[in-house]
Parts: structure tokens; C-alpha cells; sequence
């Protein structure tokens, strides 16, 4: 991967992330936003070796469990999830926008699901129903905000 | 590498809550701090652009609240002079914006858009016009995180307004329902089904009198000698957007309870051992307020129906006159509640 393609690749998960935090927190939208910074790290993660994925996650688990009272516990589960993300290339070799959209919706979803699974210790995980009423859709809706932001990257870089 | 890295989060998420939360903090100040200050900047647009027929009836509604009572109020601060009291002093509050962080990993955590610079401080506790949210957990330079009733660490001492009943409440599901579930409460303390809760001043966390929720029914027995019960809450914390962070009243002041704020008469005893009020009366948990050997508390009167309509912090602007006075130096609601200095721009 030439440096310009990582700096590209950076730019596209900063600028998703600012967009992230200026949705939700900026503008008071909540999860009314997508989550961005997910779609930008899952989307980071399968152009990267797994060892710098888990360093993104890391990272931006830190910025994300600031806001959302879950430091640890999100670096946790994103550094975990690159891993993963960043090995799945593997198994999931092409580029395609389908494949692209169901890799983000289960991402995202696995995303709660861990999270869920590591704050059940600290009692502040909330009732398992809301993996499924919760969660469910808004990986549905972090796929589809995904998929649209790879597009519009693909139209650019 | 990527097992070092996840080794460092294993390590992250094992330190104390207050390193982490202070790490938190740290990226709060500073990465993303031009995040919150947007966030503050949305608040004041959302507010400068609000609904303006709807802040013309909330003013013309005051208008007329504000003429009906000043007839009252002087024979009030006449009266109140006549007796040798000092004028009684309202809770000073911060209002803020309230962001819910719904989702796994977020149970009943919100993000306020007021922080120390504004006068938040940890604990201070969240009510709306209708009752009581939750408490500051955690306040940075220019926001804030609370908790709110639904989160598990929630507690609140709840007492009915004839003083009757004590009791500590915490969140409980029923059936897929989110309620508050308040014991332990002996058998022969039976509160009505519909019975106002309000906070007790118990514990130095929520002064006595704020709303908390009404009686839905008895739960399931703890054991022989205790019982417990479900509180439908008055406030639903994902409609709670916008919120108003109780501060501290002057120590100098001689400190009642809120309930006039909210239109209600409690007609027990205060705690004697709650901080925010000095001179109170003891009341063991669950004993009648009329046994207690000290008490001077009139006979026990069923609460009044909190009266409807647009309601304002102070009180409800359709109650043309007010409850009756409390009886003298027991407790009774604020003359007024007045905002705390808001530092903004």
C-alpha cells in the first residue's frame, strides 16, 4: 500500500470521526447519528495488518469511551474487533458494496454485542433485549451511512 | 503486537474507576473539546430559536402568576417578618441540556451540557418540572455526566408525604418495565396504590420534597418482616432533554423542603438527620410520624392533586392560590427558585 493510499485512508477515518463526535455530541443528536467511528474503524481495519488495527482500536476506543462513559471496556472490544476486522480479509477478499455493507452491519453488531458482554460485569450493560431491539438496527443503519461514506472515498481517493 | 495492545486494554479496563474516569476527563479537556463547546453552542441556538408562541404562553402564563401572587407574597414577607423568620430561601439551579447515551454499555448515563465552570458539581441532583431525574456523577470543566434513574447504581430515599413510609429506591425491571422499586419497608406501613412518592432528605443526596414517582403496587416479599414496592416514576429519562441540576442552599438559611415547588404539601416530619434539614424532626423508617415522640407534625392529610397543565419550577401557573402555608418552621415551599449565574461566552 503506497504512503498515499495510508494517508487517504487516514484522512477518511479522521474525517468520519469528526463527523462522528460533531453529530452526536456537537449537534446533541445522539444515536440519532450513525456511528461513525465504528464504520471508520471497521472500514480502516481490513486495509491494515491486524497489529496496527488493534492500535486504531485502542485509540479509538479511548476517544469513544470518554463520551460514553465506557473507557476500557470500548478499547477493549475495538482492539479486539481489529483483529478480527483486519483477518477477516481473509475469508472476505472482495470489494464489493454488499459484502462491504453486510461486513459493516456485523461489525457494528459485534460491536454491541462485546461491549454488552464486557460491561455486564460493571452492571451497566442494560437488559440482553436490547442487542436485538437496540442494536440490530443501528448496525442496519451504520451499514447503510457506511456503505455511503466508501463510496463517496472510492469517488475521491 | 495486536496482543500487546489488546493486553494494554485488559490493563486500561482493570484500573480504578476514578483513574479511568479521570482519563476520561483528560480527553474530554482536551481532544474533544471543541465537540462539547459545539454542543453548547447548539443548546443556546435551540433555545434563541424555540418555539415562539410557546415562550409567549409560558411568558403571558407567568405574567399572570406573577400579578395573582404579589398580593401574597407581600403579606407573605409581612407576615413572615412579623414572626421573626427569615424570608426562606429557594434551591439555586443550572439548567442544562440532557443527551442520553442509549445502547449496551450506556444503561441510564447522560451527557450535560454544563460543567464546573457553569456551577455543576458531583451529585447534584437532576430534576425536571416533573420530578427527579438522577444525580451528577461526574462534572468536568464544561460538561458533565449523570446518571439517571434507571441506571443500576441509582438510589433514592423516598418517603410518602404524610411522612409514613421510608424507604430506599432503586431501579428495577418488572416484566420488560422499567420502575423503581423501593424497601426495605415494614409490613405495617402499607402505602396506597397511586401514593406520591417524593424524596425523603435522607442521605445528603436529594433534598426532601422532589417528586420521585407514584405506588403502583406491592412486590414480592423479601421476608417475614419487610415487603417492597414498585414506584412508577414521574419523569421518563429519555424525555428528559432539557434539566435543571439542583445546587446547594446557604448554610445560613434556615432550609425547607421543595415540594411547593412542585405544587405538594408534605405533611410528615423531616429527618432529623439529613443535612439540608437542620432542626428536623426523627422518623424511624416506616413509623407513623404522629408516634414520633418528638414530632410536631399536623395529623396526616392525603397529598393534593398536582394540578395540570404547563407547569413551571416554583409553582404549577394554572394554581391560582397557593397550598396552605406549612405550619411555621417545619417546612414548606421556596418564595422562589433562582438560577445559578450561567458563565457562558
Amino acid at each position: 500500500v503506497s504512503v498515499d493510499a495510508r494517508v487517504r485512508l487516514l484522512g477518511f477515518v479522521v474525517v468520519l470521526v469528526v463527523l462522528h463526535f460533531a453529530l452526536r455530541v456537537g449537534l446533541g443528536l445522539g444515536t440519532l447519528a450513525p456511528d461513525l467511528l465504528v464504520v471508520a474503524f471497521l472500514v480502516y481495519a481490513r486495509e491494515v495488518r491486524p497489529g496496527t488495527a488493534a492500535g486504531m482500536g485502542l485509540l479509538l476506543g479511548l476517544l469513544e469511551g470518554s463520551v460514553t462513559y465506557t473507557v476500557g471496556a470500548s478499547s477493549l472490544v475495538l482492539a479486539v474487533l481489529g483483529y478480527f476486522a483486519a483477518r477477516s480479509r481473509e475469508v472476505l477478499a472482495s470489494d464489493g458494496l454488499v459484502l462491504m455493507a453486510f461486513y459493516l452491519f456485523a461489525g457494528k453488531w459485534a460491536y454491541d454485542v462485546l461491549l454488552w458482554g464486557v460491561t455486564t460485569m460493571s452492571a451497566h450493560a442494560g437488559p440482553a433485549a436490547s442487542l436485538i431491539v437496540f442494536s440490530l438496527p443501528a448496525a442496519l443503519y451504520a451499514a447503510a451511512a457506511g456503505v455511503a461514506a466508501v463510496v463517496a472515498y472510492r469517488a475521491v481517493a | 503486537v495486536a496482543g500487546a495492545f489488546v493486553a494494554l486494554s485488559l490493563v486500561l479496563l482493570s484500573l480504578p474507576l476514578r483513574y479511568r474516569e479521570a482519563l476520561a476527563h483528560g480527553i474530554r479537556s482536551s481532544v474533544l473539546l471543541p465537540f462539547f463547546a459545539l454542543q453548547r453552542g447548539t443548546a443556546d441556538r435551540e433555545g434563541r430559536y424555540e418555539d415562539a408562541a410557546y415562550l409567549r404562553a409560558q411568558r403571558d402564563s407567568l405574567a399572570a402568576f406573577l400579578v395573582g401572587q404579589a398580593g401574597l407574597a407581600a403579606e407573605n414577607r409581612t407576615l413572615r417578618s412579623l414572626l421573626g423568620f427569615k424570608s426562606r430561601l429557594g434551591f439555586p439551579f443550572v439548567p442544562a441540556e440532557a443527551i442520553h447515551l442509549d445502547g449496551p454499555g450506556k444503561e441510564g448515563t447522560m451527557l450535560l451540557s454544563v460543567g464546573t465552570q457553569d456551577g455543576v458539581r458531583d451529585g447534584m441532583p437532576v430534576v425536571t418540572a416533573e420530578g427527579l431525574v438522577g444525580m451528577v456523577s461526574q462534572a468536568d470543566a464544561r460538561s458533565a455526566v449523570a446518571i439517571d434513574w434507571t441506571n443500576p447504581e441509582f438510589r433514592a430515599s423516598v418517603t410518602t408525604v404524610d411522612g409514613r413510609t421510608y424507604g430506599i429506591a432503586e431501579p428495577h425491571e418488572d416484566h420488560g418495565r422499567r420502575v423503581l422499586v423501593f424497601s426495605p419497608n415494614a409490613l405495617h406501613a402499607t402505602p396506597d396504590s397511586g401514593a406520591l412518592m417524593v424524596t425523603s432528605g435522607d442521605g445528603q443526596t436529594y433534598p426532601r420534597g422532589i417528586p420521585v414517582g407514584k405506588v403502583v403496587r406491592g412486590a414480592a416479599e423479601q421476608g417475614t418482616w419487610q415487603k417492597s414496592y414498585y414506584i412508577e416514576p414521574l419523569v421518563s429519562p429519555t424525555a428528559a432533554t432539557h434539566v435543571l441540576l439542583l445546587g446547594q442552599p446557604a448554610p445560613s438559611q434556615s432550609v425547607q423542603d421543595l415540594a411547593g415547588a412542585w405544587g405538594i404539601r408534605l405533611t410528615g416530619a423531616p429527618p432529623a438527620d439529613s443535612a439540608a434539614m437542620p432542626g428536623g424532626v426523627a422518623a424511624a423508617p416506616a413509623m407513623p410520624a404522629s408516634t414520633t415522640p418528638t414530632s410536631t407534625a399536623p395529623p396526616a392529610k392525603p397529598a393534593p392533586r398536582r394540578p395540570r397543565g404547563p407547569h413551571l419550577l416554583g409553582r404549577p401557573v394554572t394554581q391560582v392560590r397557593p397550598a396552605p402555608p406549612a405550619p411555621p418552621v417545619q417546612q414548606g415551599p421556596p418564595d422562589t427558585i433562582r438560577p445559578l449565574r450561567r458563565q457562558r461566552q
